[in-house]
């Protein structure tokens, strides 16, 4: 649904993309992770066609960029990083306004079906500056919606929200998702791209990596299987390294640190192997990566391989 | 079609909306109208200032021979009401800038143009809309002032005035004249506007652009120029061309990249 190919962006000789390679399938929601500056807002624009790529291409629902701008447009819907509604205005009118400019054929019953998907029906009438932070993010959703765009561009939707606005914020997305909608979601939340994401990309002005969280992780850190014992002896770690599948073993006073492929079938024979050393398991878990040690981990690599 | 109309409904209300804009335009328009009626008034009881009725009558029968047998009192009356007209250009000049600056600032300001610019309206067709909920209200305003002019002329001075004020130069000020300042208010509005985070700074500095009116007024009322029917054609064409520049490089400053990346 949302390709690009060498997606570059300079202002002034300065690089703010640089050569990014996307491919958003349909229906997946795609995290955009990246320090502050890394180019999220800027790809954002790309794709929205608001700002012109210095070289590369994308392809948005069929539609080229710099081709055809105004379809594209129209088969988008985008949040800014703040809302940006006319506050003069009722919540009304601020979605039948954009109703109107994106074409939308039957104005009142979209606008009436976005109001009440964001729950605030019962104060369509109000203005929107009278309108708490969150509300103003729900409205600028439902500005976003109005015209049932298939692709939904959502630069930091739940930035300065309180807690349970964010994890309202969150569900309406997930129901977005739900109705099949490709959803590129820009956000400086690790934790939120972790529940709302198919897949992340890292961005540090070019791609520093994109995947699921779960492959990342594995690729990353690899799968370490942790074994809390009654009582630590040297003969369980040398009993186990003698199995093929095992990459790595560390261990302290208490537990073993075993590094393997396939913990779904290799624990088995692993426990197994503990157990006629004469061990006495306690627990065994697969050691767990958050997305914000992954994220932190791509950033030192990324740190590493920039030329000093 | 439908998105320029949508756009100007939006603007018209946000106007009627913004007492701060209504204030800041109404005040001096009204002060426009009310400023020539005073002097006018002062001037049929005699006391006209740094011309006598006397010369009044020499310079407005110098414009316009064929008034040369109205009486001296009705001739001074028409020289001061005909010069106002032109004073009277500073209204689409002041509403259309403090409109233009009001509106583009105002949505910098609540960072409402990135999803405006986001749809699919070209930025041909929202520079238009911007133009005419600018102008539109601009002229409209102007003529009604003028239409107030005009009658309170038609109350307070000599039945000869009015019509030897309502001449075919008059005409041309206020029909074309007045929407081609207009539009040169609110394409400098929109220049202004792209450099300016504040309406008042906006309008501080846009209010330079009312000093060649100012200009064109004392000079006509010292009698160094005539305002007759060739000059109000030329001084038309000259507009226009200084629309279409004015208006060229607003346009040029209403691409998207340049509102979201240059615009501070």
């Amino acid at each position: 649904m949302i390709h690009t190919r060498d997606l570059t962006k300079q202002f002034d000789g300065k690089l703010a993309v640089d050569r990014l390679t996307l491919d958003v399938k349909a229906g997946e929601v795609l995290g955009l992770l990246g320090p502050n500056g890394a180019g999220k807002t800027t790809t954002s624009r790309m794709l929205a066609c608001l700002i012109r790529p210095s070289s590369g291409e994308a392809e948005i629902a069929g539609f080229k960029i710099g081709e055809a701008d105004e379809e594209i447009r129209r088969t988008i819907g985008i949040t800014t990083e703040v809302p940006g509604l006319y506050e003069r205005l009722s919540a009304t009118k601020n979605l039948e306004f954009f109703a109107e400019l994106y074409g939308v054929q039957e104005v009142s019953r979209q606008v009436e079906k976005y109001l009440k998907v964001v729950g605030l029906w019962d104060r369509r009438n109000d203005r929107a500056g009278s309108f708490s932070k969150g509300m103003k993010q729900k409205l600028a959703l439902a500005r976003a919606l109005v015209h049932e765009p298939r692709i939904l561009l959502l630069d930091e939707p739940t930035s300065g929200l309180d807690p349970q606005v964010t994890q309202s914020v969150r569900e309406l997305i997930l129901q977005f998702k739900g109705e099949g909608r490709t959803i590129l979601l820009c956000t400086h939340n690790l934790d939120e791209a972790e529940r709302l994401c198919d897949r992340i990309a890292v961005l540090k002005t070019r791609s520093v990596a994109i995947d699921k969280p779960e492959a990342l992780r594995h690729r990353l850190f690899g799968r370490r299987v942790v074994i809390k014992l009654r009582a630590q002896n040297p003969a369980f770690a040398d009993a186990i390294r003698s199995l093929d599948f095992v990459r790595t073993v560390d261990s302290d006073e208490a537990r073993l640190f075993v590094q393997v492929d396939e913990p779904e079938t290799q624990n088995p024979v692993l426990i197994r192997k503990l157990v006629e050393a004469g061990a006495d398991i306690q627990t065994v878990v697969e050691e767990q990566h958050s997305l914000s040690d992954i994220y932190l981990r791509l950033m030192d690599e990324s740190q590493s391989e920039e030329p000093s | 079609m439908r998105a320029i109309r949508a756009i100007i409904a939006k603007e018209i209300a946000d106007i009627l909306r913004n007492r701060t804009l209504l204030f800041s335009s109404l005040l001096p328009s009204v002060l426009f109208l009310i400023i020539p009626l005073m002097i006018g008034r002062s001037a049929i009881r005699g006391r006209s200032g740094q011309l006598s009725p006397g010369q009044m009558g020499e310079i407005i029968v110098r414009m316009s021979p064929d008034l040369k047998d109205l009486p001296a009192a009705a001739l001074g009356q028409i020289f001061i009401f005909r010069q106002f007209v032109v004073f009277m250009l500073m209204i689409p000049v002041i509403t259309a800038l403090a409109i233009a600056s009001h509106s583009i600032i105002g949505e910098k300001q609540t960072r409402s143009l990135e999803p405006l610019l986001a749809t699919p309206i070209t930025s041909a067709q929202l520079m238009l809309a911007k133009s005419l909920s600018a102008a539109l209200p601009a002229v409209f305003l102007t003529w009604i002032l003028f239409g107030l002019y005009s009658l309170a002329i038609s109350i307070i001075a000599l039945p000869q005035v009015l019509p030897n004020v309502l001449t075919g130069v008059t005409m041309m000020l206020i029909a074309v004249i007045c929407p081609l300042v207009a539009v040169l208010g609110l394409s400098l509005g929109v220049i202004v506007s792209s450099r300016a985070n504040d309406p008042r700074t906006a309008q501080q500095i846009g209010g330079l652009f009312i000093l060649p009116i100012i200009a064109l007024f004392t000079a006509q009322l010292q009698g160094l120029y005539f305002l007759n029917l060739p000059v109000v054609m030329s001084a038309a064409v000259a507009l226009a061309i200084i629309d279409l520049v004015v208006l060229g490089v607003g346009v040029a400053l209403f691409d998207r990249e340049t509102i979201l990346v240059r615009w501070k």
